[in-house]
């Protein structure tokens, strides 16, 4: 989906954040240095740098102050103001924090792309479609008639497309954080979802975690 | 009560207390003084009185009616001496021929003494008039002398007190003076304990206070620095134990969730088990180094040339020549743990980028030197820092942990040994461990 440069010297970090970014389908070039990272952002085209403040070589800062007009994230172990502010200024979409969840950053990834408009505006698998701007899902070429929450469900796990989400996860994103309601609710919904989409496998339950949409990228 | 309050009042007291006590001893002796010097003038003027009337009444004899013409000679002395302050009785068979008393005297024969008439003080003197039937008291007015005595302790309390006076005010004011220094260092310790770290007493003026403010201020600025250093630890170590952390959670994660690859899988588990061995190193160096530190070790006789030859050899495959120049070395210590010393400083000698190292031992000395990149002089002053890594990729890269000099620096305290560096950038680095010299 989108070309994201991830530039972390942790290798352990840095592969991870690929191994989750490339389970959305994005396209992911890694650096481990600051060295030539801003000459590579200034030749190739990203539609997101993931950019670690601590770096050897030139700093995320530096590297920042050169790459006007691509979307960039922090990430850092720092948690300073100073230093929050400073990224802010220097034009950053976004700024996380480690130690972080995966799930996060792969939603903070996702809002900067959508807010930039760097990723379509539609996904589309096994003849399903799916619309963000107009809020639909159409299989092959017809509407299917959603509920508003079963359509948010729905976006909720094409957004974390190859991701396991909890019953806790999926409630928290699609009914928010005061919703009384029981975890059965979401259940309910994916069944509906199963049924009018004829999702079949695609849409797996996952024992003991939750449900997975799951997706060839 | 302060000091300074409880320094002036015994001070005050104790000058007082001399004083008066210096002023009494005085008195009474100068008045002593005075005393006798009157009893011997009275004693002398019995004598001379004596024979004086003696004379006069040379041929009076009461017994054939002289009576009248002796009270006559008598009188004439009597009022010419009562001027002076002197009374004449004179007695003849125990009737009274003269007197110029005021009273009825009561007398002893042959005596001196001080007595009280009517309330006033006199020496008075008995005694014979020649070989005549005459007996004669004498009488010396001295209340002169409790009136001189009166008025010179007057005179004495005056003086004292306009002293004290001035003492105390004097006392009282120099001490609030030099007290003043004490209360602005308490006003100022309080303040730094209160958390105002970056506050320093006042060193003016070159005396003790000054002295005393200077110390303070260098124990200050040590505290200060020691709680740095320790928060710059700690800063460290959360890190450092965050990084692996952050990434086993990660991978785990995402081995739960994801629908990945079997390969993507595998390196998932495989990276979960290398942050967790690297998590182990850590958390065992830092146990190491704190057992040693709380424990010692046990020394025993080690022949450091021979230890050093082996940790050539276990590093003789590394890509890096590695040359071996001792003498005899012997040591008191603990083998494995001078082993470990050898093989860090060796190990981090042939990461350094160096062509060469020399291993190199003799009269008490290891040195572990290397022609590597070397260190600036900044750097040297933090490597036996807990976590303080000189290039955190590289050396991470390389499976270090950035404790390893703390723990040798540890290993060397216990052996009662000094690690010394040299280094210069871009020449090499040359690493020595100096063993106390034995006596």
């Amino acid at each position: 989906m989108a070309r994201i440069l991830i530039v972390e010297d942790e290798p352990t970090i840095n592969n991870l954040i690929r191994m989750n970014l490339s389970l959305g389908g994005h396209t992911c070039t890694q650096r481990f240095s600051g060295e030539g990272v801003a000459e590579l952002a200034e030749e190739t085209e990203f539609d997101l740098v993931i950019l670690d403040v601590m770096l050897p070589g030139p700093d995320g800062f530096e590297i920042a102050s050169r790459l006007k007009g691509t979307p960039m994230i922090f990430v850092t172990a720092k948690d300073g103001l100073k230093d929050r502010l400073k990224g802010l200024h220097l034009g950053a979409d976004d700024y996380i924090v480690k130690p972080f969840e995966i799930l996060e950053l792969v939603a903070r990834v996702d809002a900067v792309l959508r807010r930039t408009a760097r990723t379509d505006t539609t996904f589309s698998f096994d003849g399903i479609t799916v619309e963000f701007a107009r809020r639909r899902v159409l299989k092959n070429g017809a509407e299917v008639k959603l509920k508003p929450k079963e359509y948010e469900l729905f976006e909720a796990l094409v957004r974390n497309r190859n991701l396991a989400l909890s019953r806790e996860q999926l409630v928290e994103k699609v009914w928010g954080y005061d919703y009384e309601g029981e975890l059965r609710t979401v259940d309910v919904h994916i069944q509906k979802l199963r049924q009018k989409l004829g999702l079949g496998e695609r849409l797996k339950t996952v024992y003991k975690l939750g449900y997975r949409l799951e997706v060839e990228v | 009560m302060k000091f300074w309050q409880k320094t002036y009042l015994f001070t005050l007291a104790l000058v007082l207390l001399c004083q008066g006590g210096g002023i009494f001893a005085l008195a009474r002796y100068t008045y002593g003084g005075m005393t006798n010097a009157e009893e011997n003038a009275c004693r002398a003027q019995f004598v001379y009185l004596s024979r004086l009337l003696e004379a006069a009444l040379e041929g009076v004899d009461p017994a054939e009616g002289g009576e009248e013409k002796a009270w006559q000679i008598l009188d004439v002395f009597g009022k010419h001496y009562h001027k002076s302050g002197i009374r004449v009785a004179v007695y003849a068979e125990g009737k009274t021929v003269y007197s110029s008393f005021p009273s009825d005297v009561l007398y002893q024969r042959d005596t001196f003494l001080q007595t009280y008439l009517g309330g006033v003080r006199y020496f008075l003197a008995e005694g014979p008039l020649g070989e005549m039937p005459y007996r004669i008291v004498l009488g010396k007015d001295i209340s002169s002398l409790d009136d001189t005595f009166r008025s010179l302790t007057r005179t004495f309390l005056l003086v004292s007190a306009l002293v004290s006076l001035l003492l105390a005010v004097s006392l009282y004011w120099l001490l609030k003076r030099l007290n003043t220094p004490l209360g602005a260092l308490q006003e100022t310790a309080e303040a730094i304990a209160g958390g105002e770290l970056s506050l320093r007493a006042k060193e003016t003026g070159g005396d003790e206070f000054a002295k005393l403010a200077k110390s303070f201020n260098d124990m200050v600025e040590k505290l200060r620095e020691e709680a740095e250093a320790k928060q710059m630890l700690v800063d460290n170590m959360a890190h450092e134990l965050r990084t692996p952390l952050t990434g086993i959670k990660g991978y785990g994660d995402f081995l739960l969730r994801a629908a990945a690859s079997e390969e993507e899988k595998l390196e998932a588990a495989r990276c979960i088990v290398a942050e967790a061995e690297r998590l182990e190193k850590i958390s065992r160096t830092l146990l190491d180094t704190a057992y040693l530190r709380a424990e010692g070790i046990t020394l025993q006789a080690v022949e450091a040339d021979s230890l050093l030859g082996e940790t050539a050899e276990r590093f003789g495959e590394r890509g890096v020549e590695i040359a071996l120049e001792t003498s005899p070395c012997p040591v008191m210590g603990d083998p494995l743990l001078l082993s470990l010393l050898f093989d860090n400083l060796t190990d981090n000698a042939v990461k350094s980028g160096a062509a060469r190292v020399t291993l190199s031992c003799g009269a008490g000395e290891v040195s572990v030197t290397d022609d590597g990149r070397g260190m600036t002089a900044e750097q040297l002053a933090h490597i036996t820092r807990p976590f303080y890594r000189t290039d955190k990729s590289r050396s991470r890269g390389e499976g270090g942990t950035g404790l390893g000099l703390a723990l040798c620096k540890q290993i060397a305290l216990c052996h009662g040994a000094e690690l010394s560096f040299t280094s210069e950038t871009g020449k090499g680095t040359r690493v020595k461990v100096i063993f106390e010299r034995r006596r």
